[in-house]
């Protein structure tokens, strides 16, 4: 062996090996146990070793309501707050990309909501919407429109956290719209414009094609996310009212650190995660024939 | 193009619209946190009134508030420095020295970013809670260090393949060996994205809810966990330190954001679309 090579080995050994056995023993070993779990009968609260009970739970979780339901709720949620934040987030990106005063920082400003402690959102949106303290319902009194039961009526409660994640997430949206905007050769506008192409010519045949990659990438990276929405309805609603907004993430803690059935548990994660493999193959595979 | 008042008029008024939506959740906050006593609960909700500070030392003063705090910044400053060390080199690695099994590892690396948090969690509860590692900062730093990995290595990757390689090949011929070379040449010419990647490892550990509300119960509880315990209280007159709270939580990803937004922006996009 080359000195070279011999030292290259050492780098290997020396750089990526622990860094990669820590991953795999901290992240990729849990998920496998995840996976056998699903297969078992294991409640930790009987204290009764875990037991192999084969495809049982997947055969419960079909005739389980609650479940269905968290998954329905939670997938339409992912699909309004996605098509909302992508919509509002380019519309905002390409405000901002016009020239005016203090542009950075109106920018900056702009992306602020998206470092925003999740819980703390929460905590934020709990106070906007609360029933006496809160200034939305007072304010919707003011005009003749209140009160709304924001977080207290199980028919709104879902729209108000759908609310709160529109104002955390349009500015990731905007970001990444912005990031592409900015890469769209003046030239390729400006020949529209010499063409005679309308405003909304120019956006529909110029500029959403040349960005189309990037927004097909936010929009699967946001519906993933929004798909494991959990520290905000956790602190602003615990899932209530009833169970109006347990979103599948929260419906899955719940069984598992509740009631501890963490075999159920499993099998309900495999199933989330087999929806957000499926989620993300299809977008990859929708991506280029959108452009 | 020139653009007449109306347009102007037009662009002013969306900016206005658009600034208020974002910053009145805030600025409602802030207001909270601020308000004495007696104003709290006012109907209508009070927007003029002379700010007081008790909440914030109420908060400091008797209470949990500070060791959730100090916690937090352990937490968070402990994961992101291991998590950049240790993905920096790692990504070093994966960008120079291509060998057999490294897409397979590429892959694996990567593969977490898809699982949702909670998949993980369950085992992680039960090898701790038998290993008697339960509500301990070392703990936390422990899985959230891992749960930073593979965005790290994947930025990092990114931005050491923008450093020439002929700059690597003249220090191997100067005698430097490739582990040598990631601390002479690397860390200085990357330093804008371990800046980067750091941030976000900050901000993202500082944000974690779902790994320390199941592994913590006291002593290690962190900030944003912590403040649960003020939402859950039947006190009336709570608001003003749920507020306060609230402001002191966010400060510091905020105070970066601002400080070291070109830094941030830079490694948002990198680890979005790269």
């Amino acid at each position: 062996m080359s000195a070279l090579a011999r030292q290259r080995r050492h780098a290997l050994l020396l750089l990526f090996i622990p860094g990669f056995f820590y991953l795999v023993t901290v992240r990729i070993a849990p998920a496998v146990f995840t996976i056998g779990m699903s297969f078992s009968k294991w409640n930790l609260k009987s204290g009764a070793p875990p037991s192999f009970a084969g495809i049982a739970n997947y055969t419960a979780l079909l005739h389980d309501a609650g479940f269905g339901i968290s998954l329905a709720r939670t997938l339409i949620f992912t699909a309004c707050a996605t098509v909302i934040e992508l919509t509002l987030g380019l519309a905002v990106a390409m405000l901002l990309n016009r020239r005016f005063p203090a542009r950075r920082l109106v920018r900056t400003v702009v992306l602020a909501p998206m470092v925003i402690t999740p819980a703390v959102v929460g905590m934020m949106w709990f106070i906007l919407f609360h029933d006496t303290i809160g200034p939305l319902n007072w304010f919707l009194s003011a005009i003749d429109l209140g009160p709304v039961g924001w977080l207290t009526s199980p028919r709104v409660a879902m729209v108000s956290v759908l609310f709160m994640d529109v104002w955390h997430w349009t500015p990731f949206m905007f970001l990444l719209s912005l990031a592409a905007l900015q890469a769209v050769p003046r030239e390729s506008l400006e020949a529209a414009a010499v063409d005679g192409a309308s405003a909304l010519q120019s956006l529909r045949l110029v500029l959403l094609p040349a960005i189309a990659d990037t927004l097909v990438v936010a929009a699967v990276l946001r519906a993933m996310e929004a798909f494991e929405l959990f520290a905000e309805p956790y602190v602003m609603t615990g899932g209530g009212p009833g169970d109006a907004t347990e979103t599948i993430s929260l419906h899955i803690y719940k069984s598992a650190f509740l009631f501890f059935d963490m075999g159920y548990a499993g099998a309900m994660i495999v199933v989330s995660i087999g929806i957000l493999v499926a989620l993300y193959s299809i977008s990859l595979r929708l991506g280029p024939r959108v452009a | 193009m020139r653009r007449g008042i109306p347009s102007r008029l037009g662009l002013a008024l969306a900016l206005a619209v658009l600034l208020i939506c974002t910053l009145f959740p805030v600025y409602y906050m802030v207001l909270t946190s601020l308000k004495p006593d007696e104003t709290l609960l006012a109907q209508p909700p009070a927007f003029l009134f002379t700010p007081v500070l008790d909440h914030y030392a109420t908060l400091l003063h008797d209470g949990d508030f500070p060791r959730y705090y100090t916690n937090s910044i352990i937490v968070a400053v402990g994961a992101t420095v291991l998590a950049v060390f240790l993905g920096s080199m790692m990504a070093y690695i994966m960008a120079t020295i291509p060998f057999r099994l490294s897409p397979v590892a590429f892959f694996l690396i990567l593969l977490p970013r898809t699982f949702p948090p909670i998949t993980t969690l369950i085992p992680i509860f039960i090898v701790v809670r038998w290993l008697g590692l339960m509500d301990k900062v070392e703990t936390l730093i422990l899985f959230e260090t891992a749960a930073r990995l593979p965005l790290v290595v994947w930025i990092m990757r990114g931005f050491i393949r923008t450093i020439p390689f002929p700059l690597l090949e003249a220090s191997f011929v100067d005698g430097c060996t490739p582990a040598q070379a990631f601390f002479r040449i690397i860390v200085p010419l990357a330093a804008p994205g371990l800046a980067a990647v750091g941030i976000i490892s900050f901000i993202d550990t500082w944000n974690a809810f779902l790994m320390p509300l199941v592994l913590t119960n006291f002593n290690a509880v962190t900030a944003p966990v912590g403040m649960m315990s003020y939402v859950n209280s039947e006190e009336q007159l709570i608001w003003g330190v749920i507020g306060a709270g609230g402001v002191l939580t966010i400060l510091p990803v905020l105070i970066l954001a601002f400080a070291l937004n070109r830094f941030l922006l830079q490694g948002l996009t990198a680890g979005a679309v790269k």
